[in-house]
């Protein structure tokens, strides 16, 4: 008589061995365990967690950027202090002449930063 | 299709279309195995998000001494066994505990012979009912057909505890499938 061990083992090369009762219950047993699970992920579930990754990043972006004008404005300070800056209106009146421009800078600045983000950046990641 | 090498490479630059790639290769995979491991529907899905964000994160650390879905699998085996530890659920109570063996044979007397079919679903209702490390094992292995080498990578076991739990698994499935069997032959 096999053994449990023998009797697995020769249904598993596919050998069809005696007629017996536990011959069939592990030829069905066998049969069952090749059957896929009833449990798949959701049909969108690769987008999910694209979009998941890309509002991670993009929070990520905004936090370096909180960063970045943080240590400017401590670098400024700094370099204000060390100098000993005097604060007077004159500093500033050059401006007056020119608040075409400075507005046109400011324009220009933000518009290049809305175009990087959202035409470049989305055309280079489409590109792949 | 890419192989390993150049998929993790496009991902590691940034390139999230070949992440995508990867979800979908590997999507069944880590569906299946967070299927068999965890009980509760409502935790599946956000399990499986959690596989895939890890492996995100982790990607620049894979090796490529193994296969990466075999990588993958084990992050999806530790995330689940974690999650289930967490829960206080046991993990693989059958080999210290005989009675449980006894009781899962009881289940269910069974009172009507059974067309092929219903037999499929009822040995599937039966699997469902074994230790999660025992159903982990035999879908890797059924399923998945994995060597036992990786099956050894993926769970941590030794190979003599993957064979016996394959094994007892497999047993214990015929032993329950022989009562229903033994009713038929009966009638």
């Amino acid at each position: 008589m096999k053994t449990e061990q023998e009797l697995q083992n020769d249904i598993e090369k596919g050998l069809a061995g005696d007629h017996t009762l536990d011959t069939k219950a592990y030829s069905l047993v066998f049969s069952a365990l090749k059957k896929e699970p009833d449990y798949h992920v959701a049909l969108p579930f690769a987008d999910r967690i694209i979009l998941f990754l890309e509002k991670k990043e993009e929070k990520r972006d905004y936090w370096w950027m909180g960063v970045g004008i943080f240590l400017s404005v401590i670098a400024l300070i700094v370099t204000l202090a060390i100098t000993q800056t005097q604060w007077t209106a004159g500093v500033f009146t050059f401006l007056s002449g020119y608040s075409g421009l400075v507005v046109f800078g400011i324009a220009f600045i933000l518009l290049l930063h809305w175009v990087d983000k959202r035409v470049i950046k989305k055309h280079l990641v489409n590109s792949h | 299709m890419i192989d390993d090498q150049a998929l993790v490479s496009q991902i590691l630059s940034g390139d999230k279309q070949a992440f995508r790639v990867l979800i979908k290769q590997n999507e069944r995979l880590v569906g299946h195995m967070v299927g068999r491991l965890i009980d509760r529907h409502e935790d599946r899905e956000e399990l499986c998000q959690d596989v895939f964000l890890k492996v995100y994160e982790k990607l620049g650390e894979f090796t490529f001494q193994s296969k990466l879905s075999t990588w993958i699998a084990t992050i999806a085996y530790r995330h689940g066994i974690n999650h289930l530890r967490k829960r206080k659920i046991a993990i693989s109570d059958l080999p210290e505990d005989e009675s449980t063996l006894e009781r899962f044979i009881a289940i269910d007397d069974a009172s009507e012979t059974l067309a092929d079919q219903q037999m499929d679903t009822l040995i599937s209702q039966l699997i469902e009912k074994l230790p999660p490390q025992y159903k982990a094992i035999l879908m890797l292995y059924h399923i998945q057909e994995m060597t036992y080498p990786e099956i050894v990578e993926i769970t941590g076991l030794p190979e003599g505890t993957v064979k016996n739990y394959l094994f007892r698994a497999r047993q214990l499935l015929k032993d329950k499938v022989k009562k229903y069997l033994g009713k038929e032959v009966e009638l």
